[in-house]
């Protein structure tokens, strides 16, 4: 199952990346062309590679810190006991289980220029003379989805950190408290630390998710205003299905494949430096 | 030997030892009788053979009293609501099913969201239906691809049985979508693209010629916007429609995508005028701000939540959803460019085609003829918005209401296909997935790029689709 769903298409793409396959004309017609796509992908500055790489990085960077950042704040408040505790954990994941198609369709609603709440708040509490153009402006857009892709992303860091912290033993923190430390101390000297390994797993992973996303960004902007939102996964996309041009598309999602992989190298390194 | 107790506890420890003996020597007998590689080849051809052995049995059951029928399928697009269109379409397959019982549909509707990459990938990978709707010009696209069962033995049919639908059939039915001389799909429907204004606010800024020219329409906006708190005109960007918007408006001003030539320019003295217009349109604040965000339901909400005077649409779509608005809306009549020889606009036809990889394309064309002579009530239930190319159907009460009516009079004679002034070429649907027009043009003077930076981009990116 595993050959037939993963290591089969992964080996049909690697193949056909060294072709000239264009989904529009017939099959009889595809060639081999050598490493031309990656060459093209690599040298052809408005092509929109590098530009989409840049983008990317910086989405999936900011999306994993402002995820952790969230993540970990929402699991050490939910790791105390409080009345509807359970309800709360609950509630928080909603952002993660409902559909890409659901989010994107209410984040538009909400964000809309003319009636969504979001403007119409800000205009009523005065802190805005017109209304913001969260979707419709470039910069603005770009910032809207990294937010967007946080609120997505922030469940899985908060179940994974809050699971880390369960493992904690408490008797730590007791002795800590005799021997005077205070929260914040206790947090730096005990709580991180000891949340490392969960962080840095969790953040690689949630990093390499996010650098292949492609609904959380299609479905709110489709990659515009003008491709300034754009992500490698919506340029291979457009490349594959509107161009034609499967080979070059795939040439692109190898190149995507070897920079995650490094990613995962890196992160293996840092496990086995820790363990040793 | 004991006596009779010791014989029966030596007869039940036999027992009890036999049974033991059972057990394992069952169990010893599971250990040794499987390799470990069986149960999984097991589960795999279970898989893989379940679905023919289910078929072979229900055949075998049905052929024991009469042959069972040819099952083909369709893939559908809603062309009216999600709760009526439906069941129009299941009252035209009832209509089938009783005229033609050897042969069984099985309709699957279809998203219009990426329906491009839905039938493409569909081909690509010979997993394509046996017929479907070719919304554009998908048909031509697919014969090109050599994956088009041609239509052309149905047109022969209804020549040499002189069938009243040919005389019916609008002009060009049988020739808009020909690849190479063969009949690649027939188109049964169109979609023009118009814009519905607020009548009583017309009234009441006593507004009363309907715009000819572009200075009329801006005009008029400028009205609107100094005397009511209204959006003077809410236009689609998001999606397809920006591209939609564009090519409206580049019509109405002689130009296309390509030339009549067949070639990419879009350094002309035309499209930049048409770029002046939209950048008219935004400076002034005659469109909103966040246009560039707006899906076709976003405009289209915002004019029948009583907050836009005008929007760029399919006229009178979905009007159902807001009927006080019905009385209060009118259709302008398509106006033409400062350069423009003609008012013209855009309309969109959708066909139906078989497929090549077809297993069944007697039964596949046979369904097609019907569609084609009988689908009337695709329009007049389901709240279908388009309109049909059968003259006859436009004697039907459902045509005379107000929507349609005002549309056939100031659009319909106006509008023409995505490809003008070319006949047609296959990268329409292309061009128009990837939204190239609303996103350099639209989105390129809503954002502020200078006329010279979004011709350069548009003629990059079209040469680019268009290099075979």
């Amino acid at each position: 199952m595993f050959c037939a769903f993963s290591i089969y298409p992964l080996f049909m793409g690697i193949g056909i990346s060294f072709t000239d396959f264009d989904i529009l004309r017939p099959l009889a017609r595809r060639s081999f062309v050598g490493f031309g796509n990656y060459v093209r992908a690599l040298t052809q500055i408005d092509d929109g590679f590098y530009a989409s790489l840049l983008f990317t990085s910086i989405y999936s960077l900011s999306v994993c810190i402002l995820s952790y950042l969230l993540g970990l704040g929402l699991a050490l408040a939910l790791n105390k006991d409080f009345r509807f505790r359970a309800v709360f954990r609950g509630l928080f994941l909603l952002p993660w289980v409902i559909p890409p198609t659901v989010y994107a369709t209410n984040w538009r609603w909400i964000l809309n220029d003319r009636f969504g709440i979001v403007n119409q708040f800000l205009l009523n509490i005065g802190l805005t003379k017109e209304p913001i153009l969260f979707l419709a402006e470039s910069s603005a857009a770009r910032l809207t989805v990294i937010l967007g892709g946080t609120w997505r992303g922030y469940p899985f860091m908060m179940l994974v950190i809050l699971a880390g912290l369960q493992s904690i033993p408490d008797e730590i923190y007791e002795a800590a408290r005799i021997d005077g430390a205070n929260r914040f101390q206790s947090f730096v000297r005990i709580t991180f630390p000891l949340l490392l390994n969960v962080s840095i797993m969790s953040t690689i992973l949630q990093f390499i998710w996010t650098f292949n996303n492609f609904e959380n960004i299609y479905l709110l902007t489709s990659g515009g205003p003008i491709n300034s939102t754009t992500v490698l996964s919506i340029l291979i996309y457009n490349t594959a299905f509107f161009r034609g041009r499967f080979g070059y598309a795939a040439a692109i999602a190898v190149v995507d494949l070897i920079l995650l992989s490094a990613v995962s190298v890196l992160y293996l390194r840092l496990q086995r430096q820790r363990e040793g | 030997m004991k006596g009779g107790d010791g014989k029966e506890s030596m007869n039940k420890e036999f027992c009890e030892t036999r049974k033991r003996h059972k057990l394992e020597g069952g169990m010893e007998m599971r250990k040794g009788m499987f390799p470990s590689w069986f149960v999984p080849l097991l589960a795999v051809l279970s898989l893989v053979l379940l679905p023919a052995v289910d078929v072979g049995a229900a055949g075998q059951k049905e052929g024991a009293t009469t042959a069972a029928p040819v099952e083909i399928t369709f893939w559908n697009f809603n062309y009216g609501d999600a709760a009526g269109y439906p069941k129009a379409f299941q009252k035209f397959l009832d209509g089938f099913s009783k005229a033609n019982p050897d042969i069984k549909v099985n309709a699957q509707m279809q998203a219009w969201s990426n329906w491009l990459q839905t039938l493409l990938t569909a081909v690509s990978s010979k997993a394509a239906p046996d017929t479907s709707i070719s919304p554009s010009t998908s048909c031509i696209m697919f014969a090109n691809m050599g994956e088009v069962l041609f239509l052309d033995s149905i047109a022969d049919e209804w020549k040499s049985s002189n069938s009243p639908v040919l005389s019916d059939l609008m002009p060009d039915v049988l020739t808009a979508y020909n690849y190479k001389g063969n009949i690649a799909g027939f188109p049964w429907l169109v979609g023009p693209r118009g814009i519905m204004y607020r009548t009583d606010i017309f009234e009441q800024l006593g507004i009363t010629q309907m715009p000819k020219t572009w200075d009329d329409f801006l005009n008029i906006s400028r009205t609107i916007r100094d005397k009511t708190d209204l959006v003077p005109f809410a236009i689609p960007c998001q999606n397809q429609d920006g591209s939609h918007v564009a090519l409206h408006f580049m019509f109405s001003n002689d130009v296309g995508v390509l030339t009549k030539d067949s070639t990419v320019n879009f350094d002309t003295k035309n499209f930049r005028e048409f770029l002046t217009f939209l950048d008219t349109l935004y400076k002034e604040g005659l469109i909103p701000k966040g246009t560039i965000s707006y899906t076709f339901d976003d405009a289209l909400k915002l004019y029948y939540s009583g907050k836009a005077a005008m929007v760029f649409t399919q006229p009178f779509a979905q009007i159902a959803t807001a009927p006080e608005m019905e009385k209060v809306s009118g259709v302008l009549r398509t106006f033409v460019g400062p350069s423009g020889t003609s008012p013209k606009g855009l309309k969109w036809d959708d066909a139906i085609m078989a497929y090549k990889q077809s297993k069944y394309p007697e039964q596949a064309k046979r369904f097609l003829k019907y569609y084609m002579e009988n689908n009337l009530v695709l329009f007049t239930e389901g709240n279908n918005f388009f309109y049909p190319l059968r003259k006859s159907y436009f004697e039907d009460p459902h045509f005379k209401t107000k929507g349609f009516r005002l549309t056939i009079e100031n659009v319909i004679p106006y509008a023409v296909g995505a490809s003008w002034p070319v006949p047609y070429y296959e990268e329409v649907g292309a061009i128009d997935g990837e939204r190239i027009l609303g996103k350099y043009a639209l989105e390129g003077i809503i954002e502020g790029k200078s006329q010279d930076e979004i011709i350069a981009n548009l003629n990059k990116n079209i040469k680019d689709m268009l290099k075979r």
